[in-house]
Parts: structure tokens; C-alpha cells; sequence
């Protein structure tokens, strides 16, 4: 499945709404993550100065984020891995081509990535002729049924085990027909059998990175169901793709990551895998790869440098604030027509694919706060959204109705005595008999379309305000 | 490498200050991380008489994982022989080199050396224990490799008390003081485990089913 190059927000959206299946998946976000995180968070009363740390060193690294990606690399060389800096996809996926051709490679396994989703890396290497295949659970589930991933953190959650059963059953054909898959466990064995031979056979093994550990060249990955670390052991050769802002100082830096990000990602005070690795194995060693790459994705990080969406580097991709976003845990990941979707995929999107193909999405978002308030990165989600929304606005991305209106309300608001004729007009209307809760609102039907304007009563603010000082 | 990388130079054209000055800021702020963010829960268990194997059973524990103390090194081998036996384990066993490892040598074929896939138990050694996070820290060496921490379905791991920490960053020391850094270290927190079906958490989908911890004190 390639990277999805345009959203159409509102439109996907509807269509989302109205899938039950789709809707009862997504229920299980709140039950599982969002009180998961809840309780963590109630369990460490110092959670907010973890906050605090992890927020600071990343601001420390992205002052200083030559420095630290020059250190890592020279760290990482000196222990048996090649470092490439890439400046866009296309170098990115061909560069990990290169590597598989030198290799001879046929079956490349992976670890789940969001940057190799971003770098539409699978069908790339397809058409050059290697076959990608995805291990961790999620990721070879919409993988098999040719989806993009739906969650940062859990790539099929919009799938129904029934679901999952029919694709297993599509893409195992050699196994017998009528065995039964209506358990979870029968789709976990059946998947722990199929991956268990592609592990053992294949000639890369690609993976991401939580974290580049600048003092030591290290990768941190942190996994659950241990596909990662299958991956990186196994085959005579790992790489390793990493965007550029997923450096750590240290590695006191990463262990105050490593506190932030299982809690706020799936309610876990640790997952089951945190692996710290580097280069080839060493000697003596008896398993690990022989040759290591990783490779640095910079792909429009570099150009949020010095603006104000700088705050976005220090993302460490937890997806607390997709799980608590009432936009998102109503419409799944599809509708944002992106691989980060949510209010960090909403500022992501449009700063890496550019505010054309992606207007919509800063829209999606009701300004609640909750994304903000949760991010263990305190990244300040809604300022950045309504910053998008002015940028849209100014290049003239979103409907000409809305404009209009933001044009009038722009003109009333500079003119206080028009305002309040206005207003007072708009009033008296409202109030004429018959009138009622208000269905229509000219120039606000998106907004009155799922929602009535009450009639108010009284006079207007400025009214009230000016009866009460005496004026 | 700054001048000739394009990423690098890039980056450089937007931060403050020189290239130099931010050379050293950086290798400053490695050298000296600031005071680390340990979580208080561990110095207060400590605090009320408990220790810090205690404390790591419990967390480890809570992850899934089945913990049983051994008051000395040759009560953990009877530990060994006693899982093998409630478990109705079968070979082949892969382990690591290490004599209270080779226990269970007698009950069935057992190997050292790399994993084949087709040991159902693993029997590994580790370097630590983290308290805070019930994890288990197993370091790539001859003696002990990676891949018979993942392909086994069970995974029984021996660890010293004396070897139980209270934090990763009392464990970092020991990792810089080696000479040459293992190609390798795995923090191991329970069994394998997903939840990419329904959010349904499920146990054992590509690596051990069940993880075995055998804490063993000095038998003073
Ligand atoms: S923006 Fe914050 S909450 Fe959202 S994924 Fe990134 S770090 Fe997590």
C-alpha cells in the first residue's frame, strides 16, 4: 500500500461515521488505552516533571541537533554500522534498495515503521523486486488485506477479528480450509507460524527506531510482541530507519523516554522489548547481523527547523493524543487520508506533504485541549492546528462560504457601533415568534448542520456589560 | 562530514550559535546528563523494609512474567529442574554458557551457541534486573545470545540478586565501563505480547509464550 497522497477529511469522514463495524473497533481505544494511561499516570505522582524532563531534552536536541546526529553517526560507524543521511523519500527508498541488491536480497523482513509508511518504502521495494514483509501483528494484517495503518501504535484497529479471520484465510491457502479461526488464539498461532518461517529465511531485516542514543550510536526499539527484535537478529544484515529527530542526548535521556512513552502509548509501565543495539556483532558473538545500516530521513523535517511547528520534532510517536482525540476515536485513521493521523498526523501531514493535499485536516479538531494536555511532549497540538488554520486561510485553501463568513465577522469586528446594531438585530430576529432554536445560520451551515444555535436571550454581551458598569 | 552532508548543512543554516559552540553543547550535555528522573515508588518500597529483589518479583510479576526465588545458587538449579518438571518442559534446551544454566543438561539434549528455532526453552542468563520496571537485562556475549531470548517459547532466565537494580541508570555504568559495547542488550519486561487484534491482549505471539525468572540469592 503506497503512503495515501491526499486527504479528503470531510468527505472520508461521513463515510466513517456511518460504518458500525468500524465504529464498534473503535470503542476499544478507550476502554484499552485511554484508561490504561489513566491509571499508569495515577501511579507516578511525579508524572508531570517526567514531562518536564523528556520536553526539555528534546528541545536540547533540536537547538543542537547537527551536533547530536554528527555524534551519533560517528558513534554508530565506530561500531561496525554505515550511517546515510537522506534528504527525501526517494533517496531514502533507494538507498535502502542499494543495500538489499548488495545484499541479494529476495525476502526482506520488517519491523512496524511509521517512517517507512511515510517513505511509501513496501511498494518501492516491490517494484524493484524484493517482497517486504511486515511482522508485527497489526502491520501484516492491513499488509495481507493492502490497507495503510489506521493507528500509529495499533495499525489494524479498525479491523474485526472476523475480518482478520477472512484475510487469513485468503492469504493462507495452502493450510486447510476449514479450520477454525474464530478465536484470537487461532489467528495469533496461525500468524506466529506463518511469520516464524519468513524470520528464519530472510535476507534483510528492516526495522525503525524509538530512539538514537547520540553518546553510544545506539538504536532503541521497543516492541511488545518481539517481531522487532526477530527481525534485527536473524538476517545477515539489519538497516535501520530513523527520522532525524529521534535522537537522545544520553542514555539517562533515553531511560527518561523510555519512562514516558510505554505509559502514554499503551498504558504500560514498560513494554516488552526495549532493545538497545549497534553496528555488527561484535567479535566472538554468536548471532546478530553481520552488516548494519541506518539511515537518517530527514524528508521536511529539517525546513519545520525555526518556525514555529518546530515543537512538532520533539514527537516521540505514542499516540496519547490520537486515543484521546473525540475527532479521531470517532471517524479511525482512514479519514485523515494520511500515515499520521490525529492531531499529531493533522499538524504532521500538512508540514511534510505540503497545506495543499492536507487543508482539511487542521480543521479536524474541535479545540478541546484533551491532545495537548496528555502529550508527553508537551507539544502545544492546538496552537499548532489553529496556526495551520490561518496558514489555509491565508493561501486561500478552505471553502470560499467560509472565508466569506470569517470576511464579514473580520469587517463587524473592526466596526464596534456596526457590531452592535448587529448584534441587536441578529437578537430581536432570533427572539420573533416561531423562530426557535436556530437550524440554519447563513454562512455557518457546516457548523448548524449537526447542531442547533439557541435563541439567546437578554441583550448581548456588550448590552449586559454596559447595564452593569451603570453606562 | 558538516560541510559536505546536505541534511547536516541544512540543519545548521537554521540553529543559533556556531557549529562549534553547538559541538560542545552537545558533548557537554552527554557527559552530563542532568540529575536523572527515577521514579520515587522504588526508594519508598526500599524505604519500608523491602529489597530490591522484592520489589523487582513484584513488578515483574505484574508484566506477566512467573518469579521464583532461590535462596542460593544450588537451590536455583533445583528451581530449574522443578519448572522443568510442573511445566512438563521438553527439549531441545538452548542456554547459555554458564554452569547453574546447564541444570537441566540431563533431562533433556542441550546446547549452547546460538538459537536453531527449534529449542521450545531457552535458558539464558542475566546481567541485571531492573527494579522500577520488573525487566530483565540480557547482554549479547558468546556465552549469551540474543536469539535465544526470542525463538524459544519458553524462556527461563536466571538472574543474582546482587545483580538487581533499582533503575536503567544504575545499570548505564556498567554498560560504558566495557571496552567494547555488545552489539546487543535486551531490556525484557514479561512474555511476548500484542494487542493488534480488538486491542485484545494476547500473550505469545513471536517471541517466548511464558518467561520464567529464577532470583537467586548468595545463600548467606
Ligand atoms: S504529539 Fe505528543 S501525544 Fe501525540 S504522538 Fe506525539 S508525543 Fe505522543
Amino acid at each position: 500500500m503506497s503512503a495515501p497522497t491526499r486527504s479528503h477529511f470531510v468527505r472520508d469522514a461521513r463515510g466513517a461515521l456511518a460504518d458500525t463495524k468500524l465504529r464498534a473497533a473503535l470503542l476499544n481505544i478507550k476502554t484499552m488505552f485511554r484508561n490504561g494511561r489513566a491509571r499508569q499516570v495515577a501511579a507516578v505522582p511525579e508524572f508531570e516533571e517526567l514531562r518536564d524532563a523528556g520536553a526539555a531534552l528534546k528541545r536540547e536536541v533540536i537547538d543542537n541537533l547537527d551536533a547530536y546526529l554528527a555524534r551519533f553517526a560517528a558513534e554508530a560507524e565506530s561500531r561496525g554500522a554505515k550511517v546515510h543521511f537522506c534528504a527525501d523519500a526517494k533517496d531514502a527508498r533507494e538507498t535502502i534498495a542499494a543495500i538489499c541488491r548488495e545484499q541479494g536480497a529476495k525476502l526482506v523482513t520488517k519491523g512496524k515503521s511509521m517512517v517507512t509508511e511515510e517513505i511509501g518504502l513496501n511498494p518501492y521495494l516491490v517494484e524493484q523486486g524484493f517482497t517486504p514483509v511486515e511482522t508485527d501483528l497489526g502491520e501484516y494484517i492491513i499488509q495481507l488485506r493492502d490497507e495503510p495503518p489506521s493507528h500509529i501504535i495499533a495499525p489494524a484497529v479498525h479491523v474485526k477479528k472476523e475480518q482478520v479471520a477472512e484475510t487469513f484465510r485468503a492469504a493462507h491457502a495452502e493450510l486447510p480450509p476449514e479450520r477454525d479461526l474464530s478465536t484470537h488464539d487461532a489467528l495469533l498461532a496461525e500468524a506466529r507460524a506463518e511469520l516464524r518461517a519468513r524470520f528464519l529465511s530472510a535476507d534483510v531485516g528492516i526495522t525503525g527506531a524509538n530512539m538514537l542514543v547520540a553518546e553510544t550510536g545506539q538504536m532503541v526499539l521497543v516492541t511488545n510482541e518481539g517481531n522487532g527484535d526477530l527481525t534485527q537478529t536473524l538476517p545477515k544484515c539489519h538497516v535501520i530507519v530513523a527520522s532525524i529527530e529521534k535522537l537522545v542526548p544520553s542514555l539517562d535521556d533515553a531511560a527518561t523516554v523510555l519512562r514516558l512513552l510505554g505509559r502514554s502509548a499503551t498504558g504500560q509501565h514498560a513494554s516488552s522489548y526495549t532493545t538497545l543495539s549497534v553496528g555488527t556483532r561484535r567479535e566472538g558473538e554468536v548471532d546478530g547481523p553481520e552488516t548494519c545500516h541506518v539511515v537518517l530521513v530527514d524528508n521536511g523535517r529539517s525546513a519545520m527547523l525555526g518556525t514555529p511547528f518546530e515543537d512538532m520534532l520533539r514527537c516521540i510517536r505514542c499516540g496519547a493524543c490520537i486515543n484521546h482525540c473525540p475527532v479521531f476515536v470517532n471517524v479511525g485513521g482512514h479519514a485523515y487520508g494520511a500515515v499520521y493521523v490525529g492531531p499529531m498526523g493533522s499538524v504532521l501531514t500538512p508540514l511534510l506533504r505540503g497545506l495543499e493535499s492536507s487543508a482539511e485536516l487542521p480543521f479536524a479538531c474541535t479545540m478541546c485541549g484533551r491532545c495537548a494536555e496528555v502529550c508527553p511532549m508537551e507539544i502545544p497540538l492546538p496552537d499548532l492546528l489553529r496556526r495551520l488554520r490561518f496558514e489555509a486561510h491565508d493561501h486561500a485553501y478552505t471553502s470560499k462560504t467560509s472565508r466569506l463568513g470569517l470576511a464579514v465577522w473580520t469587517f463587524l469586528g473592526e466596526r464596534p457601533k456596526l457590531m452592535r446594531l448587529a448584534a441587536r438585530l441578529g437578537g430581536a430576529m432570533m427572539r420573533l415568534p416561531g423562530a426557535g432554536a436556530l437550524r440554519r445560520w447563513p454562512l455557518a451551515g457546516a457548523w448548524t448542520a449537526a447542531r442547533d444555535l439557541p435563541v439567546p436571550e437578554g441583550g448581548g454581551f456588550v448590552a449586559r456589560a454596559n447595564a452593569k458598569n451603570g453606562d | 562530514m558538516t560541510d559536505t552532508n546536505p541534511v547536516l548543512a541544512a540543519i545548521a543554516r537554521t540553529r543559533r550559535g556556531t557549529a562549534e559552540a553547538r559541538a560542545a553543547a552537545a558533548a557537554h550535555r552527554i557527559a552530563q546528563p542532568p540529575q536523572a528522573t527515577r521514579l520515587r515508588a522504588v526508594a519508598e518500597e526500599l524505604a519500608k523494609g523491602r529489597s530490591l529483589a522484592d520489589v523487582f518479583a513484584e513488578i515483574a510479576e505484574r508484566a506477566g512474567a512467573t518469579v521464583h526465588r532461590a535462596a542460593s545458587p544450588e537451590a536455583a538449579a533445583e528451581t530449574l529442574r522443578a519448572i522443568w518438571r510442573d511445566k512438563a518442559l521438553s527439549g531441545p534446551i538452548v542456554r547459555a554458557d554458564d554452569p547453574l544454566c546447564a541444570a537441566c543438561d540431563d533431562l533433556a539434549e542441550a546446547h549452547t551457541g546460538a538459537a536453531r528455532g527449534d529449542e521450545p526453552v531457552g535458558i539464558s542468563r542475566a546481567a541485571a534486573g531492573i527494579a522500577e520496571t520488573g525487566s530483565l537485562v540480557l547482554v549479547a556475549a558468546a556465552e549469551t545470545p540474543t536469539t535465544a531470548n526470542f525463538l524459544p517459547e519458553t524462556h527461563v532466565v536466571v538472574l543474582a540478586e546482587a545483580d538487581v537494580v533499582a533503575a536503567f541508570e544504575d545499570f548505564w555504568p556498567t554498560l560504558r565501563a566495557r571496552n567494547v559495547l555488545p552489539r546487543t542488550v535486551n531490556l525484557i519486561t514479561g512474555p511476548s505480547r500484542t494487542g493488534d487484534i480488538e486491542l485484545t491482549l494476547q500473550i505469545g505471539v513471536h517471541g517466548p509464550r511464558s518467561l520464567h525468572i529464577v532470583v537467586y540469592g548468595d545463600g548467606r
